[in-house]
């Protein structure tokens, strides 16, 4: 296990997970903007990228030239096996903390 | 530069570049603008311009902070690695050079031959002439000579030594060498070795001290006491098994008891007299009869007293001898004293030659580095274009001088590597064919100076000869380069570069071609003197009688007598004779001859000559020719009237217009009888075969004032001298079990030896000429095929108007005539400026002989046309249609 992860990292993580083969800087940040109130800048996601994939829980590969990018390549990032069981225990970290704390949250 | 469209920065596009080029890795570039132009679109099309160029500017600050990784992809981060980066440069390079496979092995080969041949003539150059003698503070080291009235170096007498040891206060310490060559004596095994009577504190003065047992002391060295040896490392392995415990015991030397004092080290290298092998002292006390003033026979080494300069010794010693004349005017003829430095002394004789070999070996260097040079700008041309594109696509300009300025170092450093191999085997090979003595021999090795000079050659050669021509080809291409197909235009300034390469090349093989033709000449003179006897079918051989039995008076005469006369029973053999010294033997023995008839007013002052005891049937044997008067007969003996021979300049210097026959004159000291000259004979060279011939007389080895011991014997054949050796050798031995022989061999033999290092110095610097030509050659033919070849369109032009192959044939062979034509003026002038030093190594030839040079210039033009004829008819074949429309 790679050291605990940062939240930020976690979204990273989740928002990969949620973009599938297609996930990239800007469309990370898009997807953390559409599903969160949080507005990442994008030098945020390059850092958590880099660190995620230093600890070996994403990789990245090189896509082919998109012309709506000036023709550039995008890189684009995985999910590896490790990243999604560090997801899953982030996630189970915060169910087995929270839980009884419903009323205390003020949920429901 | 990339060309650039309006989606590259959306916004602020300034500010991007210094972001992206401060903070943001080479490898990730493409793909965080790809995000940003695309982030930008997107957040346009949302909220419209303005917050999209918000977004944008806030976007780029959130890049500052980011904590790349190196960068993207594993193998570009491996790259980035500035190790790695070197390896993959290097990878690159290699395989790039793979690709040119001819123009790798030409550019090897070249620095190889340049590096290894300067490389394996300065491992012979520099213990030889530059490196300090290997002894402590070696600087302090010098030899005293006096100046005899010619202004030459002359030995000194005992004498004078002394009192210049007592009377002067520039020396710590000053010792005195004469020669010696005993007969050691081991069980039956008598061998003749070369050993040296010194001071006592010869080793002292040296700096050096014994392996075993003790230095000679102030005690050994009295006219008694002398009878102590110190022993060679070799001699007491080879004589004495290398046994420790001789030391103290006794062991026969010339029949006498020497007591060993010890045995000298094995790395202890005697250069004053490398042969020698055993040292015992000199023994002399003032009344000695051999200790006089003029008994100049001894060589003196001193150590300069400390922060005393060789100037200020020079001074002092030099008016001290002027003080001796004034006290002694009948003994010194000369006027002062030469003190030179040990260092320079050694290289001797070498020094010239090497040196000259040096020069020629250093153009040779300066030749293949040009050569590379051209090989480059040639390959610069080739690769214009592919470097232009490099540049287009973004590769950084420091990157591609980097990447071919290692091509050009790693072809330095294989070549350099390749030299330093052959100049191992080069410089034994040179050592061996030059003949130099083993102990200097044995100091030629690849010391840690010659191995630094190859180092600094190799890299002077690639930075000179490849790296410029890699910076003056990225300092030309440009994006520019591409559409303009690179022709014509912008190589001009590469193309003058080119041509002036090749002038310099021309401009150095004329040198180095007229070095080989002058040491050619040198050589064909000094074979061609006259040696003054037949060498042929003569066969040598050197004898040392050591014994009581030779004591009694006459006993040596009467074996030398016997061995002339039993020899005649030989088959085989036309006649037999003995002489003091052999011609080019490498010694004399040197006499003041005085005249009866015009007696000089200080004998001291009266010409010298070589004076050789012969018998009579020496000048028969050797062939030397009587001129006028008659040769020696066996009735010139004891007892008879006192005569002599001289040879013909000998004659001319000493008596001018007057006619010697039939004059008396006295040899050596006031006391001697006088001798009438009865002949004059034919000069022989006797010393070297160059120069002029010396004074020479030749008396009666009956009439000799002393009885030698040693003596050589000459014996002639009819038909193969070596067929002698045997039975010379087998009689020689019947007379005198005892007697020691040495150097039997064939006259021809010698003489073959004595113009070795002349025709060392010839095959060196000829073989040097040679690829000079061939590098010259192919100089020429590189830079006027690249000219054809860049100037397709102009000479398609001028055909297509009109001109006819023959014309431009022509054409094409002026342009190349004329670069040879100032490169031979160049190299001309440079010879003629030159022409000082290189007179110094050639010998009976004018440095600026006009044959030499004609012939040189003619074998330039020559080469010259047959490296412009394959160009020029390419040039005459260039179909106008196909090269128009090629451009």
């Amino acid at each position: 296990m790679a050291g605990t992860l940062g939240d930020l990292e976690i979204l990273v993580l989740l928002a990969l997970l949620r973009l599938g083969d297609d996930g990239y800087g800007v469309a990370v940040q898009r997807e953390i903007a559409a599903h969160t109130p949080r507005n990442v800048a994008l030098g945020a996601v390059y850092s958590a990228l880099t660190r995620l994939e230093e600890k070996g829980l994403v990789s990245a590969t090189i896509g082919p030239p998109t012309p709506t990018r000036g023709g550039r390549r995008r890189k684009l990032y995985v999910v590896r096996s490790a990243g999604r069981e560090a997801v899953r225990e982030a996630l189970g970290a915060l169910r087995s903390l929270s839980r009884g704390l419903a009323p205390a949250l003020g949920l429901r | 530069m990339t060309t650039r469209s309006p989606i590259d920065y959306p916004a602020a596009p300034r500010l991007t570049r210094v972001v992206l080029a401060l903070r943001v890795p080479r490898g990730e570039r493409e793909f965080v603008k790809g995000d940003l132009a695309e982030g930008f679109a997107a957040a346009r099309a949302a909220h419209g311009t303005w917050r999209a160029r918000l977004w944008y500017a806030r976007q780029l600050v959130s890049l500052l902070g980011v904590p790349w990784r190196r960068e993207g992809s594993p193998r570009q981060r491996e790259m980035e690695k500035p190790i790695h980066a070197i390896a993959s440069d290097v990878r690159f390079a290699l395989r790039s050079l793979r690709r040119a496979p001819l123009f790798s092995a030409l550019v090897v080969l070249t620095f190889a031959i340049g590096i290894g041949a300067t490389s394996a003539v300065f491992s012979v150059v520099y213990p030889v002439v530059l490196a300090q003698p290997p002894y402590p503070r070696p600087d302090r080291l010098v030899m005293i000579w006096e100046r005899d009235p010619s202004g030459d170096k002359n030995r000194v007498g005992f004498l004078t030594v002394d009192d210049i040891r007592r009377e002067t206060r520039v020396l710590a310490s000053a010792a005195m060498i004469g020669s010696w060559t005993p007969v050691v004596r081991a069980g039956d095994d008598a061998r003749r070795v070369i050993g040296a009577r010194v001071s006592w504190n010869y080793f002292s003065t040296l700096g050096v001290r014994p392996a075993l047992g003790r230095d000679f002391a102030p005690d050994d060295d009295t006219p008694v006491t002398r009878q102590v040896a110190m022993l060679g490392h070799r001699l007491w392995i080879t004589q004495f098994g290398g046994d420790s415990s001789v030391v103290g015991t006794t062991a026969s030397i010339n029949d006498v008891e020497y007591v060993i004092a010890g045995v000298m080290p094995a790395e202890f290298q005697n250069l004053l007299s490398p042969e020698v092998e055993i040292w015992s002292p000199l023994g002399y006390a003032p009344e000695t009869s051999s200790a006089c003033r003029t008994c100049r026979h001894l060589r003196a080494v001193a150590r300069l007293r400390d922060g005393v300069s060789l100037d200020a010794a020079t001074h002092e010693l030099d008016g001290f001898l002027r003080t001796l004349r004034e006290r002694h005017p009948d003994e010194y003829g000369s006027v002062g004293a030469h003190v030179t430095p040990l260092q320079e002394e050694l290289a001797g004789d070498y020094r010239a030659p090497l040196l000259g070999v040096f020069g020629a070996v250093a153009l040779l260097l300066l030749l293949a580095c040009a050569n590379v040079a051209n090989l480059f700008l040639g390959r610069a041309s080739e690769r214009h274009t592919d470097l232009a594109i490099r540049l287009a696509l973004g590769a950084e300009r420091s990157r591609l001088v980097r990447m071919v300025s290692l091509e050009a170092g790693l072809l330095a450093l294989i070549g350099g590597a390749l030299g330093v191999a052959l100049a191992w085997r080069g410089s034994a090979a040179l050592v061996s064919a030059m003949s130099v003595p083993a102990a200097i021999a044995s100091r030629v090795e690849m010391a840690a100076p010659v191995v630094l000079c190859a180092l600094a050659l190799t890299a002077v050669c690639a930075i000179v000869s490849a790296a410029l021509p890699a910076f003056l080809a990225l300092g030309e291409s440009s994006l520019a380069d591409i559409r303009a197909g690179a022709r014509g235009v912008l190589g001009r300034a590469r193309h003058r570069m080119r041509s002036a390469v090749v002038i310099a090349e021309v401009a150095l093989a004329v040198l180095l071609l007229a070095g080989a033709g002058l040491q050619v000449r040198s050589l064909r003179e000094a074979l061609a003197v006259r040696t003054g006897f037949d060498p042929n079918e003569v066969l040598t051989m050197e004898v040392t009688l050591r014994g009581q039995q030779y004591a009694t008076d006459g006993a040596s005469r009467n074996f030398y007598r016997r061995l002339i006369e039993d020899a005649r029973g030989i088959p085989g053999l036309h006649g037999a004779a003995v002489v003091s010294q052999l011609p080019l033997g490498g010694n004399f023995d040197g006499f003041g001859v005085h005249r009866e008839d015009k007696p000089a007013e200080n004998p001291s002052d009266d010409p010298g000559a070589q004076r050789f005891a012969i018998s009579p049937a020496y000048l028969d044997v050797m062939r030397i020719a009587v001129l006028r008067g008659r040769g020696l007969t066996p009735a010139d003996r004891e007892g008879a009237e006192f005569v002599m021979l001289i040879n013909r300049s000998g004659a001319e210097r000493i008596y001018g217009s007057d006619d010697p026959l039939g004059k008396r004159v006295r040899i050596a000291g006031n006391d001697g009888p006088w001798r009438t000259i009865v002949g004059i004979v034919d000069d022989v060279r006797h010393l070297s075969l160059e120069g002029e011939p010396e004074n020479q007389i030749y008396i009666p080895f009956d009439q000799h004032p002393w009885e030698e011991l040693d003596l050589a014997v000459v014996a002639r054949a009819n038909g193969d001298a070596a067929s002698l050796t045997q039975p010379m050798t087998q009689l020689a031995k019947r007379l005198d079990a005892g007697v020691a022989l040495s150097r039997v061999r064939p006259m021809d033999a010698v003489i073959g030896e004595v113009a070795s290092s002349r025709r060392l110095a010839l095959s060196l610097v000829g073989g040097f000429a040679i690829i000079a030509v061939v590098l010259a050659l192919g100089g020429l033919y590189g830079v006027m095929t690249a000219s054809v070849a860049e100037r397709v369109r102009e000479i398609g032009l001028r055909s297509a108007l009109g001109a006819t192959p023959g014309r431009l044939v022509q054409h094409v062979l002026t342009r190349g005539l004329l670069l040879t034509a100032i490169g031979i003026a160049i190299g001309i002038s440079g010879l003629i400026a030159a022409r000082g030093v290189v007179q110094r190594f050639v010998y009976g030839v004018s440095a600026g002989d006009p044959v030499t040079l004609a012939s040189v210039v003619v074998l330039l033009a020559v080469v010259a046309i047959v490296a412009c004829i394959v160009p020029a008819a390419r040039a005459a074949r260039i179909d106008p249609i196909v090269a128009m429309r090629e451009c």
